[in-house]
């Protein structure tokens, strides 16, 4: 016999092994009493409805892929997409809003109200000068600053 | 109890299947029980070779006689009730299977009890299994090794390989049960064997 034909005889053989693996007569022997269980707890178990159980596979079947390995990055990066483009439709959205709330004020011709712009690079700071500090003493009347020494200077001869 | 008809045998293992059926179908539900005794040893045989795990096997075993008994009113007649239970189970057990796979279910290959006998003794000694203390140990090392080269064929080819090297239905059969052709059978038997002939290279006589 061919070496084809004598491996497909002991492949054959060594399949025909797994048939004893079997739990048991114990196991069958109780098997019908075990199903006649599983049949009166199926009875109880409530009714589902059609379209019920309908919706639940199909959102297993979804829902399955995303738990696979191969898909959980392209799932994350999916998730992480969906939540920056509601991000951004929300901002656009806000925007269009104020824009719109103005545009309709200029219609309606309401000038009431100017607009202010509170803009805090507009304020400009004044400058606050803690009585009695050096700074302040140099600086009453006018005075130039020569070399180290400060010189007094009188207004009335100037021009 | 529905009373027995004329010339009917009175030992419900010598009734055909489809009387049995019939019973059922007449509201003589007791009559499901022979069905599940004669069906159960086959089909835990066949859910569990393509599992190759007990608890689950169990479940699936359940569900396939709870299944078949609720659609019993389909069963036409075109098929025997065999083909048609078989293909319950196949069914039942390819959509577990897929389900398992999806839900990225590790496979724990269980320490079924071997329930030795003289003629598995007769195939071990063939195989070069020897008696013995070590027979323990060679058979678990060979029931893994045979667990795991099955659970790595496609679902498709493991069914022809349990079906009929393990189960020895034969093709035709095989053909009626899974909805292929001859043809198809075949040529997926082929393409098994050379995949087992490739991972059990190691318990293959020279």
């Amino acid at each position: 016999m061919s070496k084809a034909g004598n491996d497909m005889d002991e492949l054959t053989r060594l399949l025909r092994t797994k048939r004893h693996e079997t739990p048991g007569p114990e196991y069958f022997r109780h098997f019908l009493g075990e199903f006649h269980r599983y049949q009166r707890a199926e009875l109880l178990q409530p009714v589902q409805p059609a379209a019920l159980s309908w919706l639940e596979r199909l959102r297993n079947y979804l829902a399955a892929p995303l738990a696979h390995p191969a898909f959980a990055f392209a799932g994350g990066a999916a998730t992480c997409l969906m939540a920056l483009g509601i991000v951004l439709m929300a901002q656009n959205a806000g925007t269009a809003l104020s824009v719109a709330d103005s545009a309709s004020q200029n219609v309606s011709g309401s000038l009431a109200t100017p607009v202010v712009y509170e803009d805090a690079l507009m304020q400009q700071p004044e400058l606050q000068l803690a009585a009695g500090t050096a700074f302040e003493r140099d600086f009453q009347g006018s005075r130039y600053v020569t070399g180290q020494d400060v010189i007094q200077y009188e207004t009335g001869l100037a021009f | 109890m529905k009373p027995r008809a004329e010339g009917e045998p009175a030992n419900p293992e010598e009734i055909a299947d489809e009387q049995l059926v019939d019973r059922v179908l007449q509201g003589d539900v007791t009559a499901y029980d022979p069905l599940v005794l004669r069906y159960q040893t086959r089909l835990y045989s066949v859910i569990y070779n393509m599992t190759s795990n007990h608890e689950d096997t169990n479940d699936l075993l359940m569900v396939v006689f709870d299944r078949a008994f609720r659609n019993l009113s389909s069963y036409k007649r075109t098929a025997s009730f065999s083909t048609w239970i078989h293909r319950i189970a196949i069914n039942q057990t390819l959509n577990f299977i897929k389900s398992r796979k999806r839900q990225g279910f590790n496979l724990s290959l269980n320490d079924i009890e071997n329930n030795l006998d003289p003629e598995l003794d007769a195939e071990l000694s063939k195989i070069g299994i020897p008696t013995g203390p070590e027979r323990e140990v060679r058979l678990g090392e060979l029931q893994k090794k045979l667990n795991e080269s099955l659970q790595k064929l496609s679902e498709d080819h493991r069914t022809v390989v349990v079906l009929s090297d393990i189960e020895g239905v034969p093709q035709v059969e095989i053909a009626r049960i899974l909805n292929l052709s001859e043809g198809t059978v075949r040529s997926r038997l082929h393409y098994a064997h050379q995949q087992l002939r490739k991972m059990l290279g190691n318990y293959l006589k020279d």
